[in-house]
């Protein structure tokens, strides 16, 4: 089959996927009554739709696409980030989703802020969580964007018939197919478009893996062979990042999982805590088949350049396309790039869904002690906006300036987790931890972060700033807690002893 | 003092072990360049100085990952130290150190093949990756098992429902 035609079969997957994400928004539309719905999901949600959507919003379009490159670029080194997985999900789950549940439905909690506010009953503390929400969600809401526009741009530029369209039209595309999307459906379009993400992402690593174990007649072991005769430390356990950078990402995305508001409030959602004995392996299970795609690619595509079988890739990023491309069956290549739409919108709209309660629900709630009036109708308008000024974002950063998205994005992973993980990991399995220890955790995880960043610090031996903020963020924590004391509402205190 | 003080105060005590050690290591670095762009693959890096560069810190490594693993431990710990069942305890005692080997067994297989240059690749991997692919994936699957065997003992039982039970409708009269 040739390349156009290839191309023309991804593009036809992708619009039959487009066009279920809005019979799924308008779906969506009809089930959400209230902002308990739009936010929550009304608690209703059973355990096989949680254990996918918090998998698959945990991977999101980074997995496909950032995963593979990363491993064609400096080998090994970021498998520790998804050999992490079990440890992770079993941590969360241990330390936060019975607490955070029986807090949520105890006081009626739609949003993280919200049963942070519950716990410590501090003001300060929720709106700087909300504050930090923000800003970390406009840095991925404008990569998601960007991501979409740029696969999308990929897949129709190649078409005659699309070649005069621009990557600007695809973002303006893209923005309004997401807003469409998330302004009808809230979380619960999210939800049932992470179980498709979900159920794609976990074939598609199955058959992908396969696919890459034939390339070679020795399978992996050659694979591997070849990268060790190029250069050895790629294909040895710490890449050729080094160890302590390896070691730093096992940490931070061990204990990250914890400080993701998007998964996080996904514990939130399930109709019985029971449910977490099965959401738990679904989870980790889920991960693992799609963390094949992330590995198998990656490896693949380095020794296969390496070798000579294929030329050189322009960016590590293309690591993923062309291994669909060349080596995968036309079909499941569409599949998977349908699955890759479904993993950017499904984040984008959880973003979406979390920085809009920010806005619209606990801000005003902070600053005035009340939600905004009528809030079902101003979280619809927040969403319009948020995605609007997120476009606006990676538009400006393509074209005039590559660091602004790279510093709000600076708020990804790491400084939800340094910002987050000490204020639920320890606080809700702790009834001696205190307000003033919450905000200051918070407050000094977004100063080493934004500092790191703005001032570009260069840290020793490639360590990241984020594990830094996290170590710093969880030592003041514990250490302020000890130092200060704490009242807590009677119904907490007992929701915590349960 | 009770099992939960006891605990956080390990958690307390590791925590400050990782900070000023990190921090000691960071202001008392040396100027090794450890990765740099592939010499013919654009888009592609490799590794410097391995042998030196894992000399110089690899007592730090040694220690901040073994700390790691016993924080998770902890943690995990810490959240169910309230039921009083000390099976369970020790059963994430037994994951945590099956971690640590895990780690060891990696470091030390590295360690070999920094002296001696050769490796045998089985199932995908040198010897020391397939500790960090399989080995860290299973130590955590270690705990979920945990996790889900003992469910009903220490994470929700039936006890536990019905005080949430009770909890909701007590909150709910007292605000109505």
């Amino acid at each position: 089959m040739n390349s156009e035609y290839s191309q023309h079969l991804a593009l036809s997957f992708v619009v039959i996927y487009l066009v279920l994400c809005l019979g799924i928004g308008i779906w969506s539309y009809y089930r959400t009554n209230s902002t308990s719905d739009f936010f929550a999901a009304g608690r209703s949600l059973g355990p096989v739709l949680i254990g996918l959507a918090i998998f698959s919003s945990t991977l999101s379009g980074f997995g496909f696409v950032g995963g593979p490159g990363l491993v064609y670029a400096s080998g090994t080194s970021s498998i520790w980030m998804v050999s992490i997985c079990a440890l992770g999900f079993a941590l969360t789950f241990f330390t936060i989703a019975k607490p955070i549940r029986i807090i949520a439905e105890l006081r009626d909690c739609i949003s993280l802020p919200d049963v942070v506010y519950a716990r410590y009953k501090s003001n300060t503390t929720r709106l700087l969580l909300s504050l930090t929400i923000i800003l970390g969600v406009m840095g991925y809401l404008a990569t998601q964007i960007l991501a979409m526009s740029i696969v999308l741009f990929s897949l129709i530029n190649s078409i005659e018939v699309f070649s005069s369209i621009t990557l600007f039209q695809c973002i303006i595309f893209s923005t309004i197919m997401l807003i469409f999307y998330c302004t009808t459906g809230g979380i619960i379009a999210s939800i049932y478009t992470d179980l498709i993400q979900g159920t794609i992402m976990i074939i598609g690593g199955l058959l992908i893996c396969i696919t890459a174990i034939n390339v070679y007649d020795g399978g992996l072991n050659e694979a591997s062979s070849i990268l060790f005769r190029d250069h050895p430390e790629s294909i040895m356990p710490f890449g050729t990042s080094g160890i302590l950078v390896c070691l730093a990402w096992f940490f931070v995305f061990g204990i990250g999982y914890a400080g993701q508001p998007h998964v996080v409030t996904k514990m939130m959602m399930n109709r019985s805590i029971r449910d977490n004995r099965i959401i738990l392996p679904l989870s980790i299970f889920g991960f693992t088949f799609a963390a094949l795609l992330w590995i198998c690619i990656g490896i693949i595509m380095r020794s296969t350049v390496i070798d000579g079988s294929i030329d050189p890739l322009s960016s590590p990023d293309q690591a993923a396309p062309v291994f669909l491309n060349i080596f995968t069956n036309p079909y499941i290549a569409g599949i998977v790039y349908a699955g890759l739409f479904a993993a950017i919108m499904s984040t984008a709209d959880a973003f979406i869904n979390i920085g809009v309660a920010s806005i619209t629900h606990d801000i005003p709630k902070s600053i005035k002690g009340s939600p905004l009036k009528n809030d079902l109708f101003w979280a619809r308008i927040g969403t319009v906006a948020l995605c609007t000024i997120a476009s606006i974002f990676a538009t400006y950063s393509y074209y005039y300036n590559d660091r602004l998205v790279a510093l709000l994005g600076a708020f990804g992973w790491g400084t939800f987790a340094a910002a987050i993980v000490p204020v639920l990991v320890i606080g809700l399995n702790w009834k001696k931890a205190t307000r003033e220890a919450a905000a200051f955790a918070i407050f000094i995880s977004l100063v080493i972060n934004f500092s790191i960043e703005i001032f570009s610090i260069s840290i020793p031996y490639g360590i990241p700033g984020s594990f830094l903020a996290i170590i710093t963020s969880i030592t003041s924590f514990i250490g302020i807690s000890l130092a200060t004391s704490n009242v807590l509402d009677e119904d907490i205190n007992e929701a915590l002893s349960i | 003092m009770n099992k939960e003080n006891i605990l956080f105060k390990c958690i307390f005590l590791n925590m400050c072990i990782i900070f000023f050690y990190t921090f000691k290591v960071i202001f008392f670095s040396s100027d090794l360049i450890i990765s740099e762009k592939h010499d013919a693959i654009n888009g592609m890096n490799k590794a410097l100085n391995s042998y030196i560069y894992f000399n110089d810190v690899s007592v730090y490594a040694l220690t901040l990952q073994i700390l790691v693993l016993i924080f998770y431990g902890l943690l995990m710990a810490v959240s169910i130290v309230k039921k009083n069942n000390n099976v369970v305890l020790l059963y994430i005692t037994v994951a945590t150190l099956l971690g640590v080997i895990n780690w060891l067994a990696m470091y030390f297989s590295y360690k070999n093949y920094l002296e001696s240059s050769s490796v045998e690749i089985f199932f995908g991997f040198p010897l020391s990756t397939n500790f960090m692919v399989y080995g860290n994936w299973l130590t955590g699957l270690v705990f979920a098992f945990i996790y889900i065997y003992y469910f009903n003992d220490v994470i929700y039982s039936d006890e536990a429902d019905k005080k949430f039970i009770s909890l909701i409708k007590k909150y709910k009269e007292n605000n109505e």
